[in-house]
């Protein structure tokens, strides 16, 4: 650049102060923030923060005294009175903490709250206190030069401090707002949000005291988060590689909560860590500790704003979630995350003077890149291990559900059937009784008619059955949950048949408990009972070898189900149809619809029950069955 | 045989017609009433030793009707046949079930061989019918107007009677 002929200055109107005060901070709960940090990086390590609201009597009052290192009149004027000044950029490499401001501003924050600013310092080498008193109106005038704008001290004892105290105590008074309780909880939840919960900055303790109330007082404390279903932490080693470990997933991904390396990212991004928590069901306030969901942002382990706030979907969550619904499985009310970057460590990564985001850089967007990867593993994880399966299962559920709607009204329509069918039966029977009778009287007695009549008798026989079958799969109540002794409905049950048993030479032994106290559907349950038993006598039907006709059924509890074993001791199931076995009109009886097996497992399956059987050529067949026990309502 | 008269009530025409073929084939003497109007009728008119009846008729089922005709016939037999459908229960349950509301001699089961039912009309009638004699003693009275007293009365007089006939 040419060397000019002469130079000009920049000079500041008194009215900046106002700009990068009072009209930088969005709120008054962020200009206590700002302060509370200033307090942090003097060494406090407890900061109490006390608000007198305004009364009749008295003004209001708000006042922040840490125990830092204090400022001398020397600090004081070329720090404090040196505005965009600050020296801890220089102080990083020695210091304890990592200072969280740097922009030399934050004590301007003062104005948003009152007019009045009182500054009380003392350091603990010197007995007296510097006591300032700015009046932020005095730099009301635009035609002022910020430079002119004086601030009278004074140097003496004060009691404020002791002897051997040091640190410095704000006070703010003509404040601009009232503060009410509603402001006050607000400045709470600022405060509270302001750390890291997983990550607690080592004694460094904020206390609001507020006058006259001592329900809004106390320690400011945040809790980490607990009782996540899945937990994704990461981190940026120092090659710049992304490690993950992934608690509460059995998903490859997760490789049993090992550190796993990624690919490498940004070296501005090192040191990144953080941790993303989701919740598959509402978390109740008591997991999340009353913080609103969001992914937060922390430098040095203090929140930079708005990152994480119901405002700032700066990940994209919730707008992936209303443009794409389901295939989105991440529900951003059920996503906390908590990111660390530093300042040290990632200097590029910037936030604004007004702290409302970050500055547009390589790193801040590599920063929300490397975010963005982890949401999608997250997510990954979501749709492999739960959002399919549940899918799946809401799919086979419906299936199963239609099953039944069907089979529901299969069996009003075989009901109303069975009984039109059993009308006219009654008068064929009879008729061709008459017919016989009327023969019989007029004397006619031929071998070909009394075949038939048999013939006739037996095909109405054989029809009634196949009504029996009907409507022992026809009623109205399937589906209702009730308390049931099933030792009772096994005996019932079993005692109902024993006429045929006996006709047949069928023995029956029945294997349970005096009392079996289940929640059941109990009609679901004596239609299963009632076609394996009528299964296993009609397989009987063929056994001819002088073998003892044996049916067995135990009824057991299993792991809180009811567990319901018919053995049958005939040839067992044909090869041929046991794959089939539970397909609708399979059947190898004569006069059998091959409908009940079907019915019985679609039934239970739609039920949460299960139906399994072995069987094996010569020997028998043995069919198991689980009813899960219904869950009775809390009221 | 052809003294025992018989009075069939179904709402079918065909199974009307087959089940009183039948009877009438057996040599009973029969009537027919395809309702419950036609069969109080009947029973006002005639005396019977049997009334068969059809559990499911429009209107009015049979054991409701069986109700009014003891009314008229307090020692009427009566057999009710019962198409009920009833999956899981067996004729006896439904026997006993029927019974409780209201005592009918026999319950028999659609589809019927005219055997079963012959069988059953010709013990039923070797034996005396059951009934209730305090319950119809107090319809009875209800339906005349006779204070219970009165009604204790008839009750024990119709005992006494019961017992006259059987000696």
């Amino acid at each position: 650049m040419p060397k000019g002929d002469d130079e000009f200055r920049f000079k500041a109107s008194a009215y900046l102060q106002r700009l990068i005060g009072r009209e930088l901070f969005r709120s008054d709960e962020m200009a206590i923030v700002e302060l509370v940090k200033n307090a942090y990086d003097s060494g406090a390590k407890h900061v109490d923060i006390t608000i007198q609201q305004p009364t009749i009597k008295q003004p209001g009052v708000i006042s922040i005294q840490d125990d830092g290192s204090g400022m001398s009149i020397v600090q004081f004027r070329g720090q404090f009175m040196f505005a965009g000044f600050s020296s801890r950029p220089q102080e990083v490499a020695a210091a304890e903490r990592i200072p969280t401001g740097e922009k030399g501003i934050g004590r301007f924050a003062a104005d948003r709250l009152g007019v009045e600013l009182e500054i009380l310092t003392k350091i603990k080498e010197d007995d007296r206190t510097l006591c300032v008193a700015i009046d932020w109106s005095d730099f009301d005038n635009r035609a002022k030069e910020f430079g002119d704008v004086t601030v009278p001290f004074t140097y003496r004892r004060a009691v404020e401090f002791k002897k051997d105290e040091q640190g410095t105590l704000m006070r703010i008074t003509r404040l601009r707002d009232a503060w009410e309780r509603s402001k006050i909880l607000a400045l709470r939840a600022a405060l509270s949000e302001l750390f890291n919960p997983f990550e607690a900055l080592s004694q460094f303790i904020v206390t609001l005291s507020v006058v006259g109330s001592p329900a809004l007082s106390g320690a400011i404390q945040q809790s980490p988060l607990s009782g996540a279903s899945i937990e994704l932490h990461f981190l940026v080693e120092k090659d710049g590689k992304v490690r993950r470990k992934i608690k509460g997933s059995e998903h490859p991904t997760a490789k049993g909560g090992q550190w796993a390396a990624g690919a490498a990212v940004l070296s501005e991004l090192k040191g990144v860590r953080g941790r993303l928590l989701y919740f598959l069901a509402r978390p109740s306030k008591n997991e999340t500790q009353g913080l609103e969901p969001g992914v937060r942002l922390f430098r040095d382990g203090f929140r930079i704003e708005p990152f994480g706030s119901n405002t700032a979907d700066w990940l994209g969550v919730a707008e992936k979630r209303a443009k794409r619904a389901g295939h989105a499985h991440i529900v951003p009310s059920r996503l906390f995350g908590f990111v660390g970057i530093s300042r040290t460590a990632n200097p590029d990564l910037i936030d604004t003077t007004s702290r409302e985001a970050l500055i547009d850089t390589t790193a801040a967007r590599a920063l929300v890149k490397l975010l963005r990867e982890q949401l999608e593993v997250l997510e990954e994880i979501i749709r492999a291990e739960i959002a399919e399966p549940r899918w799946e299962e809401n799919q086979s559920r419906k299936v199963a559900e239609l099953e039944s709607a069907r089979l529901q009204a299969l069996n009003l329509m075989s009901y109303g059937l069975a009984h039109e069918l059993r009308q006219p039966l009654h008068t064929v029977q009879l008729e061709v009784d008459n017919i016989k009778t009327r023969l019989v009287q007029l004397e006619i007695d031929d071998p070909d008619i009394n075949e038939a009549h048999a013939n006739v008798t037996t095909g109405i026989e054989r029809i009634e059955k196949s009504i029996q079958t009907i409507a022992s799969l026809a009623k109205g109540d399937l589906g209702v949950d009730s308390d049931v002794d099933l030792a009772k409905v096994v005996s019932e049950v079993c005692g109902n048949l024993e006429a045929r048993c006996a006709s047949e030479g069928i023995t029956i032994q029945v294997k349970s408990s005096d009392k079996h106290d289940a929640y059941i559907d109990e009609t679901l349950f004596r239609i299963v009972l009632l076609n394996l038993l009528r299964n296993s006598m009609d397989a009987h039907v063929n056994t001819d070898d002088g073998r003892n006709r044996e049916i067995k059924v135990v009824l057991s509890k299993v792991n809180g189900k009811h567990q319901l074993i018919v053995t049958d001791n005939a040839y067992g199931i044909p090869e041929g149809i046991r794959a089939k076995i539970f397909k609708q009109f399979n059947t190898q009886k004569t006069g059998g619809w091959g409908v009940g097996l079907y019915f019985c497992h679609t039934m239970l399956r739609a039920r949460g029950g299960e139906i399994a059987f072995t069987t094996k050529d010569g020997v028998g067949t043995t069919f198991t069955v689980l009813f899960l026990n219904g869950e009775v309502s809390d009221g | 045989m052809a003294n025992n008269r018989v009075l069939v009530v179904d709402d079918e025409p065909d199974a009307l017609g087959a089940t009183s073929r039948a009877i009438r084939l057996a040599g009973y003497a029969v009537k027919t009433a395809s309702n419950a109007k036609d069969a109080i009728e009947c029973c006002e008119q005639h005396s019977f030793d049997i009334v068969i009846l059809d559990f499911l008729m429009p209107g009015v089922n049979g054991l409701e009707l069986l109700t009014r005709i003891r009314k008229i016939q307090p020692l009427v037999r009566s057999i009710i046949i019962s198409g009920k459908l009833e999956p899981n229960a067996t004729e006896k349950d439904i026997a006993g079930e029927l019974k409780q509301s209201v005592q009918a001699d026999a319950y028999l089961h659609k589809p019927l061989t005219s055997g079963v039912l012959l069988n059953t009309m010709s013990s039923l009638l070797t034996r005396e019918p059951v009934a209730d004699w305090q319950a119809i003693a107090k319809d009875m009275a209800r339906a005349s107007g006779i204070k219970l007293q009165e009604a204790a009365r008839a009750s024990k007089k119709l005992k006494a009677l019961k017992k006259q006939k059987d000696i």
